[in-house]
């Protein structure tokens, strides 16, 4: 079901690619992730290796198994988004609207959108394949959750857990206001954006 | 729904993305580690975050605005907003009240409510994928009318 249409930045030409962010993740996003995400995060970390020698640090999503996830009994009340691109499944997000509430002061206990998951496609990845074939896929998936956010009536209002690796991305980029490293959480920092900061970033009016 | 992203916006963020890393979620576990990481009482939807979605569908089903269904049960338009919303645990002349208007029994609901206490895992189950299946705004989709009117027949049976 598709739930947004946008674009991306295709690397090698310098120009927009029609991509959809659909709701949902299919038979189809799994079956790119056998046979599209794992070869393409085998043949990643064969070129980080060379690059950054044998003691660098892997994507620390690296074990991440998308058919487990999807169909993990714990997600029954997830709900999937992916981007897609040129017939493949550029990048992948689960969200769920009742297991965390929000953090940040004056907004405690009220509704939020909870990314449980996203990542990436390898290739669009530049650790592991630069320059990358796509940019733009965590911004388009950041903008489905703000966007379910706002339809739940939850007025924009998301957190996640980062990946230390890209904590810069959350809080230098989109802004989004860090309550530090979460014990309940392997120690993951927590990330939250306010209504405030989620108007800013997707340029609506109100909310 | 199909939101359309402007390509202006779609491109500014890519650059502003850049090659940024934009991953999120608990690392490496295998899905038996991720079920015993599952707390439930932190992880699932409890008391009043199950009945205000019961309340908020049985509502729409029945095409009743918040207005209206604070009328018919006798609250205040505030607490029915405040029980849909999940942030009051509704309180037992509420629950009584639209227990009357949704023609359940009044013991299940106070359950689903978290007021009396279950003992009763089966309860818990179906509330808790009940609670997961539901969008408090939109129209009822099929999806939710079946999953309301599966948990309703378990609620009465």
């Amino acid at each position: 079901m598709t739930f947004a249409s946008g674009y991306l930045l295709d690397v090698a030409s310098g120009q927009a690619a029609e991509a959809e962010v659909l709701h949902e993740i299919g038979d189809k996003q799994i079956l790119d992730w056998h046979t599209l995400w794992r070869p393409s995060l085998h043949q990643g970390l064969i070129n980080l290796a060379a690059n950054e020698g044998s003691r660098a640090s892997p994507p620390q999503s690296v074990h991440w198994n998308w058919q487990e996830k999807a169909n993990h009994p714990s997600q029954i009340w997830a709900e999937g988004f992916c981007v897609v691109c040129g017939g493949e499944t550029q990048g992948m997000m689960l969200v769920n609207l009742v297991s965390q509430h929000a953090r940040l002061p004056g907004q405690e206990g009220k509704h939020l959108v909870y990314v449980d998951y996203v990542e990436t496609a390898p290739w669009n990845r530049a650790r592991l394949h630069n320059p990358p074939r796509y940019r733009g896929v965590g911004a388009l998936l950041m903008r489905a959750a703000i966007d379910k956010s706002f339809f739940e009536g939850y007025k924009g209002r998301v957190g996640l857990h980062s990946l230390p690796q890209s904590a810069a991305w959350y809080e230098s980029k989109l802004n989004m206001t860090s309550l530090g490293e979460d014990p309940s959480k392997q120690n993951l920092p927590y990330f939250e954006m306010s209504t405030e900061q989620a108007i800013r970033i997707t340029g609506r009016r109100s909310s | 729904m199909n939101l359309k992203y402007s390509k202006q916006w779609c491109l500014e963020m890519a650059q502003l993305e850049g090659d940024s890393e934009v991953s999120a979620g608990v690392r490496f576990l295998t899905q038996q580690q991720e079920s015993l990481q599952q707390t439930p009482s932190d992880e699932l939807p409890r008391g009043a975050s199950v009945f205000g979605r019961y309340v908020n569908l049985m509502r729409r089903k029945g095409s009743l605005g918040i207005r209206e269904l604070a009328k018919r049960a006798d609250i205040e338009v505030s607490e029915v907003e405040s029980i849909e919303a999940g942030i009051e645990t509704p309180g037992p002349r509420a629950i009584y009240q639209l227990a009357n208007v949704f023609s359940v029994e009044p013991t299940k609901l106070s359950k689903m409510a978290g007021l009396t206490r279950a003992n009763d895992s089966e309860f818990d189950d179906r509330s808790l994928k009940f609670a997961a299946s539901s969008n408090p705004n939109a129209e009822l989709s099929e999806e939710e009318r079946l999953a309301l009117e599966a948990y309703v027949r378990y609620l009465t049976d």
